[in-house]
């Protein structure tokens, strides 16, 4: 599919899910709503994103760096229709902005922590309609799934780049001076560096599908504001968080995320409240297509603890375009199950490398 | 300068260059609402898809050897091979080991000789095919002349979001008399 007609695609089952959003939550149908969606683990939520919207599951997700990633969600409005987002996220790395254009390999290797950091910005209103503003740094001190980082692949990587260069080199080096261009090589060169071409892309391919679960730790710290009322006058600091995922590789086709987030939280009264979320998340399934189940538990300072069983779908439309889907049941201290759902649909400038 | 896609176009005057390389765009745009240069005489730039034109750079006979030295920015992984002529020659007459961005070791290489003498008149160039892995999206490769630890000059080539993310280039300088004394 062309990748206009997938955003099209994309775009129009956001509005079928906004419609369907409340819906769902009545009518038990998540089954037949879900079967057409599976997912992408490497989503990079920001992390100022998941401070300012209402996520029942506030598990951070490690992911592969990207320089600018926004996300939208709660597209569906109060009738179930659709609306415009309330929330907006934008996560940069600034760093490889500032340093990008002089870095060399080695030094990527040897600072990557510095590099693939993050700092995120996210705005929004809360059910109150009050403006907030969120803002979070995140890092990666390990990502196995980095291919700069991956010794192998750029060995097996640099094989092929160079039989490409020494099918130029050796046109070259038997006759005089280029004329700054580069020789018009033969059919039979010509077709083996096609061969070579083609032989990166299937190892990028392989390199993806290989680490989609592969080891990865991510740390976030962020703090959240808010303000009086839908201007956001009077900004004050209503919670402080930290996050700290590990992510297991189950063979090949699963993953397991082992996450906690501890918080401090301004109550309504305007005094503070600790917090802290633990939770494990299991994912099976491919790198564009995902399911995932999860277990979490909150404990607060004076407040009974809540349960979440939640599961759900994800889906990478294309290198740039994905959604999530999920419900689930929670329970509040010895009250019954509620039942939730969420559909967010995100946004980021386009991934590894692809022909 | 850098290289650019379009075979022929109308260069600017070099006063102007600086301020217009400031332009966002095409590297001689012009900034809206400025007053748009006089157009310099209409030239050629031969240029490969990624590639630079021969730049010529001038060396101190009497200093020492020359060196140069190959790099890649936006840590793009990438494979190079140089290659040097002396004056005349039909075929290259200084073929070094293939290097690579990967390794920790310094892609700096000495060129054959005991003085810049030696070196006037010679060819360089750098075959280089880079594996554009964003982010970043774009790629820059220079190729740069030294000596007596002095840097004389360089040619590059780079791009944003090339549609092919695996790339050949050729880097190439001509090394003239007329140095630093």
């Amino acid at each position: 599919m062309r990748p206009l007609a997938r955003i099209l695609a994309a775009a129009a089952a956001v509005v079928a899910f906004a419609g369907a959003g409340n819906a769902q939550e009545t009518a038990l149908k998540v089954d037949s709503l879900a079967s057409r969606y599976r997912v992408d683990f490497a989503v990079p939520e920001s992390p100022a994103f998941s401070l300012i919207k209402t996520e029942e599951s506030q598990i951070l997700r490690p992911s592969v760096v990207r320089e600018v990633a926004a996300a939208a969600s709660n597209f569906s409005g109060s009738e179930g229709g659709f609306a415009l987002p309330k929330s907006f996220g934008l996560e940069v790395a600034p760093f490889l902005l500032a340093n990008g254009a002089r870095l060399t390999l080695n030094e990527y290797r040897n600072k990557h922590v510095l590099y693939t950091s993050r700092v995120s910005v996210a705005t929004g209103r809360d059910t109150a309609r009050r403006a907030g503003l969120a803002l979070a740094l995140r890092i990666n001190p390990i990502n196995r799934a980095d291919p700069r980082l991956n010794r192998k692949f750029i060995a097996a990587l640099n094989d092929s780049l160079a039989a490409i260069t020494q099918v130029y080199a050796a046109a070259l080096m038997k006759g005089p001076p280029p004329n700054g261009s580069l020789p018009k090589l033969n059919a039979a060169d010509s077709t083996r560096v096609e061969r070579l071409r083609s032989s990166i892309d299937t190892l990028h391919a392989v390199f993806e599908r290989s680490t989609w679960n592969a080891h990865a730790w991510d740390i976030a710290a962020g703090v959240r504001a808010t303000g009086r009322d839908s201007l956001g006058n009077d900004l004050e600091v209503g919670e402080g968080s930290l996050w700290s995922t590990y992510s297991i590789p189950m063979k090949k086709w699963g993953q397991l995320l082992v996450g906690g987030k501890a918080s401090a939280v301004r109550e309504y009264s305007d005094e503070w409240a600790g917090e802290f979320r633990g939770g494990v998340r299991g994912y099976a399934g491919v790198n564009r297509y995902k399911g995932f189940l999860e277990a979490e538990a909150l404990g607060r300072s004076a407040a009974a603890p809540r349960w979440l069983l939640n599961g759900g779908v994800e889906a990478r439309f294309t290198d740039s375009v994905w959604s999530t889907f999920s419900a689930g049941l929670n329970w509040e201290g010895s009250g019954g199950a509620n039942l939730s759902s969420r559909f967010t649909l995100s946004l980021a400038a386009p991934q590894v490398g692809k022909k | 300068m850098r290289a650019c896609n379009t075979p022929v176009f109308r260069e600017p005057p070099q006063r102007f260059r600086l301020f217009l390389t400031g332009a966002i765009g095409h590297p001689y745009s012009v900034a809206r609402g400025a007053r748009a240069p006089r157009a310099g005489p209409l030239r050629c730039i031969p240029s490969t898809p990624h590639g630079a034109p021969l730049k010529t750079i001038k060396i101190n006979p009497a200093g020492g050897p020359i060196t140069v030295h190959i790099s890649s920015a936006n840590a793009h992984p990438g494979t190079y091979q140089l290659l040097g002529w002396d004056p005349g020659a039909k075929e290259a007459t200084w073929v070094p080991n293939p290097g690579n961005f990967d390794t920790a070791v310094d892609d700096t290489y000495q060129l054959p000789g005991a003085s810049g003498k030696d070196s006037v008149g010679r060819v360089i160039a750098a075959v280089v095919t880079l594996n554009v892995i964003p982010p970043p999206q774009g790629y820059e490769t220079r190729l740069e002349v030294f000596q007596d630890g002095k840097r004389l000059g360089h040619n590059s080539a780079s791009g944003k979001s090339p549609a092919k993310k695996t790339l050949t280039m050729l880097l190439q300088v001509n090394l003239v008399a007329g140095g630093p004394q």
